[in-house]
């Protein structure tokens, strides 16, 4: 008889292959090409807003992308906030005090990066702002490309597409993969108007927008996002561009790999509960009745899934196998004659059926992610597609069973 | 400002396409168990044949008493046993993944013949006598035993310690759409799973291979090699 774990799993399956259906549905109505716009007739005034937390070994690279910024000098204003770094911060940033303004805020109580933003904000003059976290860097040409979608009076902001700078290990070329993967559903997010999160790396605001909506959250674990979803309920557009790379270091260890999972799923629920009036509300569109809904549902089925798998597929048959092994010893016999009388009927066709199905999917997503990035799947040996595949899902069941863990313990954390 | 951006006929088609595609997995499912059934069906069939044969066989046995063929017949006896094995790990192993009605008819069938063969053991036993061959009775449940894959494993570890000395009947107590199997039970006084009958003795509960490797060894009126 059917149980419990039998009707998740054949519901998980049902919903994640509807979603992945109802994505590709939107990419093939909408495409991935990015919008041809009129260039730049005049240039408004842009604050680019660096906030730096002991970051002493990054943040050049970071300013020297902001001052690259092929932009007129007079109108790009770049504001390096030292969040009360401990390190040489400060110091590297004076480095750049000629076309840098250098300004240091100490940290206060539970605030987080979106506070030293905050504070950027208040001396900032632009009429538009970019924040670009102090392990990023920005392509030249990026305000060129970004600013002209601007026209649009109902947009909040624009998003460039992150794509990690030289992966050099395993973990790195997985989350290469991930990110060129992630672009491409944030790509299909933005044209319904679906993206919650506007990340660290040069996301471009109109600065009245984040002053009307009143500027980050200071003290949240991931406030790129809680603004993204403010921008959402305030009916701002949030554009995601192509054409348009950021780069980010990213993790290079699995321990700061899964404390950095850890800060966006828990800080995705968090705020996905500050906002729970917008789940299923009819009033925002796709983002209230899908995208609010399917963050939530996605953690929560994801561990149900992997957690009754795990168990009941892995680990019981494994300890029951094992205790046959210990009450009957262990006879190689018995396996040839298993092979002997084996049927190719003897295989679990329905899982394998949805399995293949879910990975050839995942499979087709990878390489047309990789296409529109313009990005090699296997020739530069950047991007680990076949890791991402069979391991990241892993690594984010294992982050959620971390955050379960983390919440139940309702332990504080700090950037 | 208002945006009404939620296109129903997408999240529609979007579902449309997510029920045609789960459809065809069930189509493939249903396809599979039908192939299971035929497959184990055919199977049986032969089984079948084998037990006529078998039963042709003890008939011989039986109307020119020649038992000097009692080896041979024994023999061919743990042979066809082994076989009806392997169709029923098959058939447990088919019903885990779904509980097709066919699947189960063709388990009753499965269950009558080693049921036969049972009793035709125990007649053969008469003729050739009972010197060297004990037959042990198993009764597991398909369900909710947790002592039962490991009480099958000790039973196939001494199956392979004494060879045809050994007949064993595996017989699934909670398969109660065969009466027979509620007659056995009654009759027998089965209670809980696993439970063994070995020769007439009654073994309730999980036993030890060690344990059950000497009961086994002190039905035997020789002792045979694998005792020593």
């Amino acid at each position: 008889m059917p149980d419990l774990s039998f009707y998740i799993i054949w519901s998980a399956y049902f919903v994640s292959l509807y979603f992945v259906i109802f994505w590709i549905l939107v990419l093939l109505e909408k495409g991935y090409k990015d919008s041809v716009l009129k260039p730049l007739k005049s240039f408004p005034k842009v604050s680019v807003i660096i906030p730096a937390y002991n970051e002493g070994e990054k943040v050049a690279g970071t300013i020297e992308s902001a001052l690259r910024l092929n932009y007129p000098k007079e109108k790009l204003e770049i504001i390096a906030v030292n969040h009360g770094s401990s390190d040489n911060t400060l110091e590297v940033m004076n480095r750049y005090r000629e076309g840098v303004k250098v300004v240091t805020y100490g940290r206060k109580g539970q605030e987080r990066k979106g506070g030293a933003v905050n504070f950027g904000l208040k001396i900032a003059t632009g009429e538009f702002v970019a924040c670009l976290d102090a392990d990023s860097s920005i392509e030249p040409d990026a305000l060129h490309k970004m600013l002209p979608y601007f026209e649009d009076k109902e947009l909040g902001a624009v998003l460039p597409k992150i794509i990690p700078s030289e992966p050099k290990n395993f973990i790195q070329k997985i989350q290469y993969c991930e990110y060129v993967v992630v672009f491409f559903f944030k790509k299909m997010m933005g044209a319904v108007d679906c993206l919650y999160t506007a990340p660290g790396p040069f996301s471009l605001y109109r600065r009245s927008v984040i002053e009307k909506v009143g500027g980050f959250d200071a003290e949240n674990l991931t406030e790129d996002m809680e603004l993204a979803v403010r921008l959402q309920k305030n009916h701002y557009k949030i554009i995601q561009t192509t054409d348009v790379e950021a780069n980010t270091i990213t993790p290079h260890t699995f321990k700061d790999y899964f404390n950095q999972r850890n800060r966006w799923y828990k800080g995705a629920l968090f705020n996905i509960f500050k906002h729970r009036d917008l789940i299923l509300n009819r009033k925002y569109g796709d983002f209230g009745m899908l995208q609010m809904p399917f963050i939530p549902g996605a953690a929560i089925l994801s561990v149900l899934v992997f957690t009754i798998i795990t168990i009941n597929k892995l680990l019981v048959p494994a300890f029951k196998k094992l205790q046959a092994y210990y009450y009957g010893g262990i006879n190689f016999g018995l396996f040839f004659e298993w092979l002997r009388n084996f049927s190719i009927l003897d295989l679990n066709f329905d899982m394998l059926f949805w399995f293949w199905l879910l990975i050839v999917i995942q499979l087709v997503l990878i390489v047309w992610a990789h296409k529109v990035t313009k990005k090699k799947l296997f020739k530069e040996r950047k991007s680990s597609p076949i890791a991402f595949l069979f391991i990241y899902s892993i690594t984010i069941f294992i982050v959620w069973w971390y955050v379960i863990f983390d919440l139940l313990k309702m332990k504080t954390q700090r950037w | 400002m208002v945006r009404a951006s939620l296109k129903k006929s997408r999240y529609v088609f979007a579902l449309v396409l997510t029920i045609l595609i789960f459809s065809l997995g069930v189509l493939i499912g249903t396809a599979l168990t039908n192939s299971r059934v035929s497959f184990t069906q055919d199977l049986t069939e032969q089984q079948r044949l084998e037990y006529d044969s078998l039963q042709l066989q003890y008939l011989y046995l039986t109307e020119f008493l020649a038992d000097e063929n009692c080896p041979a017949v024994m023999n061919t006896l743990d042979q066809n046993l082994k076989n009806l094995d392997t169709i029923r790990v098959k058939l447990e192993n088919y019903l885990e993944k779904d509980d097709e009605t066919k699947l189960r008819a063709v388990k009753r069938e499965y269950i009558l013949s080693e049921l036969r063969y049972w009793f035709l053991s125990r007649s053969a036993k008469k003729i050739c006598g009972e010197n060297d061959v004990v037959s042990v009775l198993y009764f597991y449940s398909s369900e909710g035993c947790e002592q039962c894959a490991n009480q099958g494993a000790v039973l196939t570890s001494l199956k392979e310690t004494f060879k045809s000395n050994l007949l064993i009947f595996s017989i699934d107590s909670l398969f109660e759409e065969e009466p027979m199997v509620s007659v056995l039970k009654d009759s027998f006084g089965i209670t809980e799973t696993p439970t063994l009958v070995v020769n007439d003795e009654l073994i309730k509960g999980f036993t030890k291979k060690e344990e059950l490797k000497e009961k086994i060894c002190s039905k035997y009126k020789d002792p045979i090699d694998a005792c020593k």
